[in-house]
């Protein structure tokens, strides 16, 4: 008669070893071989894994990058007579998920192309591992500047615009725009590597006039302690340099609730699920550095025809992250294409020559530091006078920033690949 | 009498049932006999994997969790003082781990080494306070401790990278040989464990073991037969928090990065429930436990999502239909009060 | 002039820091008053607490949504969750009601993480924002300052719950057999006092009174599954200093790490002053074990 905790060990015992027997059995049925993906006849199919947040405070966006990029796979249809597939991985905004789901996609679902990271580590975090991952990593939406200098790999290509060409493009909407041109600014920032280095960007832009800084951690719920130390008079600004998926919304949600009517200025803008979820306190925002509007839809056919198809698929309008992820996607996957074989080498070659006519413009990357030469969009939140694909809020673009003019304010000297 | 009272008469005077008497040997058989098993898988497993990192990195990853959980199972199980912010030791090591990594070496024998003299001054020092208490004043000193440390990752953002973490850790060495986080890192992390569990079971059997035991089962006796309590609960206190830090060593090096999440109340309470729904009244239990939540939390993470209600339930159902589950510490402690 | 104008302002700083602090104050309390009551009837510490007030966030926001008027939306809450404690208390709790207080924390840990896991099933993860009501989405100007009117409802209605608990707790018959168990659960008993009963109502009334401060602070920070969390390590820091089970100490010491909270914010950083306070809550048990007001029980 076996005493109770010796059952209780023999009991675990057996579930331990009865999982990895499970474990083994998935990888080995699911057809994941020995390290690294097959170089040339590989699957059935060629495959696109998709590492974003699905869950956590970045979801939103994730799940707004999925989508786009999804659209673009199953837009674009085949490559060399092979399917096109996609798979997604939750990332759960943690640089070492994001990593370990990498590999896992590599090396047991045998993905050809890794899409995604929606913060900067994510991105950085497979860049470190790149050579032994194998495969290109497209950045849609990673911003560190790093990601194309410093921490550079051949692999890791990034196709939406860095901080440092953000901050060139605000500074270029606050020199342009006489409204903004003259206005004293308090600076709301998080307390992390972006939202620091942000606020001394903003701060180093000459002759502007900084009434405060405030500095909050991310996550923080109440914003009354920050709000009530705003010094700047009502003709002021406020920069809002803060993560677009919660922070921002929940700030200038309580920012209007205390009867704060002046302007306020996030430097990326702000996903449009967001807007439709401030619904009129979303009215003025103004930014300088937006990825893209689905409102370019007026003056651009292609643009036209990808917000249908996205609005048809997701019920939704595409944000601008959605828009980065369709554009960057079909980029890379043009460049798979156009690839001899779907050998690492050989994709890296022709990702660096090729050149698209996307829903955002002409596209390509800079071989150099394979940083996308890509515009920005200096936009407003209207509400629309009736409602369009759904949305009765929407961003307004009111000046194109096209690549040359912000080309010069991220050099490609500090990637030495 | 009827057999049932021959039954309790014979308990109440000492005399041991036949069965129990038969059991010991054959448990120590199948103990050992298991825990060889578990050790030659885990440490096979990834060559049979075809030295697939994904699993080498999971099964790595399982047994850091098993250190972990090990030593606070230890702690639950020989003296009863249950810690509700062994997280903040595990976060103090990886954290103390990496920027020594960073910053001074990256052999990782002496990294673990320098991070163990740390942490054996620290959690001395935080003992001190602590180990003054007892029952569920400890577990909320302990849980208040686990937030200090927490804050401070923010306050000192300037050294440990606040929100945005530890990052660019490099890779380990051994000897001035860089082992890598490959194959040789994993056999690695196989050795501490089994060396952990060595330790644990060396020092149960000893005479502090036995004090401790004491301790558990009644404070204010043991102190009255002449225990120095509060000595041996700092002791075991401190060598607890010294093996979890270790934990964290091994899980920076392998990681390359640490974030604040690791050091979260919520990390605490999970430690605690793999250590005790490992089981506490053995060493190896909580172990087992800590690999098996950790191994549970990713599979089901990926499929479904639901890892917390699956956790939560769970838990409730160990603790409310496996009391004895519980080390068998807690229902003996039960006869008393 | 100029020395009057700054002068004002920094003391509208000062006031409007200050009304921050009454607003915090106010619904820290009230969430802690529950977990207060819980703990000195049954000596559980309820980490499922945060779970509930997230609950009451959660269901505000849905009915808000779909239309009813607040404070319909709030009485509806407090009653649902008020149902759902006692139901988990019944259900749950009572399993292990003889057990060592340790069985108790771990298991309301435990209850805690599968509630907020449902409710994640149940609203997704995504944080939601509910518009203030109508009637409440002016500022209003108060002692020289522009403040909202909607967290000057929240604070007095926190304050006004608050005030009535305690009320009920000292006059009526339930509050003296709450209050009898609180002070001296065996004499209590042995006077025919039903602990067990009593257990089921008091979990009511917390849970009741979570949900309640989640569905009022839910228009000011939104509501998501995990936003209970960060309230109750709060709430825990109240109920220590406080003295656990004492109820005036809650009260008293809800306020001061409201007052603590706001003040840190603006001077010395959140990070900063959540350290500091908890430090002091090491130093409370360690020295104080009967919290500030000396009304608390030593465990």
């Amino acid at each position: 008669m076996l005493s109770t905790h010796l059952r209780k060990t023999i009991f675990i015992s057996a579930s331990i070893s009865s999982l990895a027997l499970l474990a083994t059995s998935c990888a080995a049925a699911s057809g994941g071989t020995s390290g690294g993906k097959s170089v040339t006849s590989g699957g059935k199919s060629v495959k696109v894994g998709i590492y974003v947040p699905l869950t956590g405070a970045q979801a939103p966006l994730g799940i707004d990058m999925r989508d786009g990029t999804a659209l673009a796979v199953e837009q674009f249809g085949e490559i060399g007579g092979k399917p096109v597939t996609w798979m997604a991985a939750d990332t759960q905004g943690n640089a070492a998920v994001a990593l370990s789901m990498a590999q896992k996609m590599v090396q047991t679902d045998g993905v050809n192309l890794l899409v995604g990271g929606t913060n900067s580590s994510e991105t950085l975090a497979l860049a470190a591992q790149a050579k032994r991952l194998d495969v290109p990593i497209i950045a849609i939406n990673s911003q560190a500047v790093s990601v194309t200098g410093a921490s550079c790999s051949r692999y890791v290509f990034r196709t939406n615009p860095n901080d440092a060409m953000t901050a060139a493009a605000n500074a270029i909407l606050l020199k342009s725009d006489p409204d903004l041109a003259n206005k004293s600014w308090d600076v709301v920032v998080h307390d992390n590597v972006w939202g620091r280095s942000n606020a001394a960007a903003f701060e180093a832009l000459p002759g502007i006039k900084i009434d405060s800084t405030i500095i909050r951690p991310v996550g923080t719920t109440d914003w009354s302690t920050a709000l009530t130390e705003l010094k700047g008079n009502d003709k002021a600004g406020i920069y809002a340099a803060l993560l677009v998926g919660a922070d921002l919304p929940r700030f200038i949600n309580q920012t209007r609730a205390f009867g704060i009517t002046r302007t306020i200025l996030p430097p990326l803008g702000m996903p449009d699920s967001m807007l439709a979820e401030l619904g009129a306190k979303s009215v003025g925002l103004r930014t300088g550095g937006l990825f893209g509007s689905w409102m370019l839809a007026d003056k651009n056919p292609a643009m036209k025809q990808f917000v249908e198809a996205f609005v048809t698929k997701y019920d939704r309008v595409p944000s601008p992250m959605a828009i980065q992820a369709y554009q960057g996607t079909w980029w890379a996957l043009k460049g798979l294409k156009d690839s001899p074989s779907l050998n690492s080498s050989d994709v890296i070659k022709s990702l660096e020559a090729t050149r698209v006519d996307g829903i955002l413009g002409a596209f390509g990357v800079r071989a150099k530091d394979h940083q996308g030469e890509i515009g920005m969009y200096a936009a407003e939140v209207v509400k629309l006078d009736k409602k369009t694909y759904g949305a009765t809020y929407a961003w307004k673009v009111t000046t194109t920033v096209p690549w040359d003019k912000l080309a010069a304010a991220t050099p490609s000297d500090q990637c030495k690949m | 009498m009827s057999k049932k009272q021959t039954v309790v008469k014979d308990r109440a005077e000492g005399r041991v049932e036949r069965s129990a008497k038969a059991t010991p040997n054959l448990k120590r058989k199948l103990s050992v006999g298991l825990i060889a098993l578990g050790v030659l898988t885990l440490a096979v497993f990834p060559l049979t994997a075809a030295s697939n990192p994904y699993y080498e990195a999971l099964f790595g990853k399982a047994m850091i969790w098993g250190i972990l959980a090990g030593s606070l199972g230890f702690l639950v199980g020989q003296s009863g003082l249950v810690s509700f912010g062994h997280a903040a030791w595990y976060g103090f090591g990886a954290y103390a781990g990496g920027l020594i990594n960073i910053y001074i070496t990256s052999d990782i024998l002496a990294s673990l080494m320098l991070v163990a003299v740390l942490t054996t001054f620290a959690s001395v020092v935080c003992g001190l306070v602590l180990t003054r208490l007892s029952g569920i004043s400890f577990a909320i000193l302990t849980l208040a401790l686990g937030q200090v440390v927490y804050s401070a990752v923010f306050v000192f953002s300037r050294f440990t990278g606040g929100e945005d973490g530890l990052n660019g850790v490099p890779l380990p060495t051994l000897l001035g040989v860089e082992i890598g986080v490959g194959y040789g890192f994993y056999l690695l992390i196989v050795g501490v464990l089994v060396l952990t569990l060595i330790i644990l079971y060396v020092l149960a059997a000893t005479p502090m073991g036995s004090t401790w035991k004491a301790i558990r089962e009644n404070e204010l006796r043991s102190r009255f037969i002449g225990i120095r309590v509060y000595m041996e609960k700092l002791v075991i206190y401190a060598l607890t928090s010294v093996l979890a830090s270790m934990a964290g060593v091994l899980y920076v090096a392998f990681n390359g990065a640490v974030s604040p999440e690791l050091l979260q109340w919520q990390q605490s309470g999970e430690v605690l429930v793999a250590a005790i729904t490992g089981g506490t009244g053995t060493i190896v239990g909580p172990a087992l436990g800590g690999a098996a939540v950790y191994l549970l939390h990713q599979t089901i993470s990926a499929s479904f999502r639901d890892w917390p209600i699956v956790l939560g339930v769970g838990f409730i159902l160990v603790i409310i239909l496996l009391p004895q589950g519980i080390g068998g510490l807690m229902s003996r402690r039960e006869r008393k009060s | 002039m100029c020395g009057d104008d700054i002068q004002d302002k920094g003391v509208g700083e000062m006031v409007a820091q200050l009304l921050n602090g009454v607003v915090l104050g106010s619904l820290l309390t009230l969430m802690s008053l529950g977990l207060t009551l819980i703990f000195g009837l049954g000596r559980v510490i309820n980490l499922a607490h945060g779970a509930l007030y997230s609950f009451g966030a959660l269901l505000t926001f849905t009915l808000a949504a779909n239309g009813v008027p607040f404070l319909f939306v709030l009485a509806i809450v407090t009653l649902v969750a008020s149902a759902l404690g006692g139901l988990l208390d019944v259900a749950v709790v009572a399993r292990i009601r003889n057990r060592p207080e340790l069985h108790s924390l771990l298991l309301t840990f435990g209850m805690g993480l599968a509630i907020t896991g449902i409710l994640q099933r149940i609203w997704g993860a995504d944080p939601r924002m509910l518009p203030v009501p109508g009637f409440l989405s002016r500022t209003i100007p108060i002692f020289g300052v522009t403040y909202p009117s909607f967290r000057l409802f929240a604070c007095v209605l926190a304050i006004a719950i608050s005030v009535l608990v305690l009320v009920v707790l000292r006059y009526s018959a339930w509050g003296l057999k709450v209050r009898a168990i609180n002070d001296h659960p065996q004499m209590a008993m042995s006077l025919g006092i039903n602990r067990k009963v009593l257990m089921v109502s008091v979990f009511a009334v917390g849970s009741g009174l979570a949900a309640l401060a989640g569905g009022l602070s839910a228009p000011i920070s939104g509501a998501s599954p995990v936003i209970g969390d960060t309230i109750l390590i709060q709430a825990f820091l109240v109920i220590v200093i406080g003295g656990l089970g004492s109820v005036r100490g809650s009260v008293v010491a809800g306020f001061l790490v409201g007052f603590a909270t706001v003040l840190g914010e603006t001077y010395i950083g959140g990070q900063t002053a959540l350290l500091l306070l908890f430090v002091a809550v090491i130093a409370t048990l360690s020295v104080m074990p009967k919290g500030i007001l000396g009304e608390g029980r030593v465990v």
